[in-house]
């Protein structure tokens, strides 16, 4: 075999003395001294938020230097294409792609157009194109969904739609940017299911993720990224051997989830919010009802459940967003109108951004208040005393989250509800909000957490409310 | 029973022709009867139904107190009922083309006009970012109001320079991050690959189509005459 056989056929994607430098950015974002992934391969990169994995896929895939512009230096080969030098479309004969939010990865309304798209940009013939629709879809049952919206499956769905429109683009490498960050467990468990059968096939498959024990079956390898570097290049059985305290230490999430069966389950208190005979709507259709139920002052209560199954509905319910005339809302006793429950909650989002406004961190503390309020305290208790005249959107994640926080504090709310807080966060940003929430709690606020995330759950969360399908 | 996508290009070319021409009586009646039956057939019905009530309503008060009120100085409020009753046909048409059809039929149909690619996928993701602008809207007002603003019409009026800090500027930024999302899962799916594009979902023009074609001719020809 030739030196030019095995360069073809054995590594997929091989980097040589390469680095990347954003526009932006004086030092290189990414720093690849050789890397060779072989044809086949299920690569996981790990590593914290801002290690540069995203820019790593965001290379492969020809996003960069094509779309967000930068300086490459060496060599990245990916199949028979030279990155930097090839043009996205063309790669995109190489390699599909699949990224965090379904929803903001689809250009078409209804799954069919959107299976067709990728092959029909290539100019298959149609007869074709409809056969590997017709295959694919048996193949991962889903022939049923073909001429649903995309926006009426759920979350679990709308990523395998997105797996499977990146096979119609028959390319042998597949990325995926955090496909689960989303996900409730069921969602998790179809992805897995489908990257399996991807696997068994001999797609070669890079994975970057936060949430790491789905994976723990499938992965033949594990890229750890810090600071752009691969700093670690573990084989599967290297990197179970690992405990989880060493991977805690590295930024990274646990293998191993903790078991929530045991549900930590809501007990009576005469303080906090309660809510009794709440008949649950989402537009008109009916999602279910609740008798009674108290999130107890000083504690964290988690809110569990499928994706779809009435969660955020919920929220905007506690909140007032939206009002059930039968049912009652009880503060401490008192019962509470919508009027009043929109002075009394504050609602926390996972995309933050939306929830801010205006020009600096100070006018957005103050935007709404009556009356003077000192802001230095919650300032300095929060983290944002430096930050005090920084525009709210040049702010990282965290910080947004912190500045919402502190608004929220300071118009003097007492139920805070958090709706997702740790998607897509590693280890140690996880903790922080963990903190966040626990520091919350102390003030004997009621604190209402709804999320997927087991390890968020199992660090914080006093009592865990789980919403069945049909209640 | 379903329109081509040609079909209601040409509706709303049509609509604001009758604009232009100050259609009234019962061409004018027929025309928006004809349009809301297609938006109430196409499935849009309660948007349809809102919208021949707002227009009789425009229309009874044009017809039954125009005089009155001009007279005693109400000429703002009652230029907005004229205008928005003469806009009806070109609304009515506009909704159909907007939330009866997909961006994968913007594409495809329009194509067949042989309509430049870039502002076929402009209009295919204006479609698609019609419900995203509805749903971060309404995040943005909901917390708007968590933070003690109340945000009725209203309000909106009464400072309109806050509203669009607050509700516009995020709602922009918002689009923007989404924007660039879609661009970028839209490229890695060979987007702008320079080969001709395949057609999986055919559509053509039905005897519904050319029906409607015809009824244009006729309404043109009866303004015209």
């Amino acid at each position: 075999m030739d030196s030019r056989h095995d360069r073809l056929y054995t590594s997929l994607i091989e980097a040589k003395d390469f680095s990347f430098s954003y526009e932006t950015a004086g030092v290189p974002s990414l720093e690849l001294t050789d890397l060779k992934i072989k044809k086949g391969e299920f690569v996981v990169i790990c590593g914290s938020s801002g290690s540069g994995k995203s820019t790593l896929l965001k290379l492969i895939n020809g996003l960069i230097p094509d779309y967000i512009k930068g300086k490459l230096k060496g060599t990245l080969r990916v199949g028979n294409l030279e990155a930097g030098a090839s043009p996205v479309e063309e790669l995109a004969l190489q390699v599909a792609s699949v990224f965090q939010h379904p929803s903001s990865q689809f250009f078409h309304k209804l799954v069919k157009e959107e299976l067709v798209f990728p092959a029909e940009n290539q100019g298959r013939a149609v007869d074709i194109i409809l056969k590997q629709v017709r295959q694919l879809t048996e193949d991962f049952s889903l022939t049923n969904v073909l001429d649903e919206e995309l926006v009426s499956l759920s979350g679990g769905q709308q990523q395998r739609i997105a797996l499977l429109t990146a096979l119609m683009q028959d390319s042998p490498i597949l990325v995926l940017d955090e496909p689960t960050a989303n996900l409730d467990c069921a969602g998790i468990e179809e992805v897995k299911e489908q990257l399996q059968a991807l696997k068994a096939v001999g797609k070669t498959i890079l994975v970057a993720e936060h949430r790491l024990a789905y994976v723990k079956d499938l992965a033949d390898r594990y890229l750890y990224l810090d600071q752009g570097r691969v700093m670690a290049d573990w084989s599967k059985a290297s990197f179970l051997g690992l405990t989880d305290r060493q991977r805690h230490q590295l930024g990274l999430r646990s293998l191993t989830l903790p078991d929530l069966s045991e549900a930590k389950t809501p007990f009576f208190s005469p303080k906090g919010l309660t809510v009794k005979d709440l008949r649950l709507k989402a537009g008109q259709k009916n999602l279910g009802s609740l008798q009674d139920i108290t999130f107890a002052r000083g504690t964290i209560t988690a809110i569990v459940g499928q994706n779809g199954v009435g969660k955020s509905t919920l929220a905007r319910y506690l909140v007032g967003l939206l009002e059930d005339n039968s049912a009652r809302f009880l503060l401490d006793g008192k019962r509470l109108r919508a009027k009043e429950r929109l002075k009394k909650t504050a609602l926390v989002l996972q995309d933050v951004r939306l929830q801010l406004f205006t020009e600096s961190v100070t006018k957005e503390l103050t935007l709404g208040l009556k009356k003077f309020v000192d802001i230095d305290p919650i300032c300095q208790q929060l983290g944002l005393k430096e930050l005090k005249d920084r525009h709210p959107l040049t702010l990282s994640g965290g910080e947004q989250q912190r500045l919402v926080l502190a608004s929220q504090l300071l118009a003097d709310k007492e139920v805070f509800i958090f709706d997702e807080p740790t998607s897509g966060l590693d280890y140690q940003q996880m903790q922080a909000v963990g903190k966040v929430l626990q520091d919350v709690a102390n003030k004997q606020k009621v604190v209402i957490l709804i999320s997927h995330d087991e390890e968020l759950l199992d660090l914080v969360a006093d009592m865990i409310f789980s919403l069945p399908k049909n209640y | 029973m379903k329109l081509d996508i040609r079909t209601k290009v040409l509706l709303v070319c049509f609509s604001n022709l009758t604009f232009l021409f100050r259609v009234s009586g019962l061409l004018e009646w027929l025309i928006v009867l004809v349009l809301f039956s297609f938006l109430l057939i196409s499935g849009a019905r309660r948007m349809a139904i809102y919208q021949l009530l707002f227009f009789s309503v425009c229309l009874v008060i044009d017809d039954f107190f125009l005089f009155s009120w001009s007279e005693n100085g109400w000429m703002f409020p009652f230029t907005l009922v004229r205008a928005s009753r003469l806009m009806m046909p070109s609304l009515l048409a506009g909704s159909l083309l907007l939330t009866t059809s997909t961006a994968y039929e913007v594409i495809h149909g329009l194509n067949k006009w042989h309509f430049p690619e870039s502002l076929l996928l402009t209009l295919a993701v204006l479609l698609r970012f019609l419900s995203v602008i509805r749903e971060d809207a309404r995040t943005i007002t909901s917390s708007l109001m968590l933070r003690g603003f109340c945000l009725r019409p209203w309000n909106v009026c009464r400072h309109p320079l806050l509203s669009i800090e607050y509700i516009m500027i995020p709602l922009l930024l918002a689009l923007l991050r989404r924007v660039q999302d879609l661009t970028m899962a839209s490229l890695t799916k060979g987007l702008v690959l320079s080969t001709d594009r395949s057609q999986t979902f055919s559509s053509s023009f039905r005897w519904i189509d050319w029906s409607v074609c015809i009824w244009i001719v006729v309404m043109i020809g009866c303004i015209l005459v």
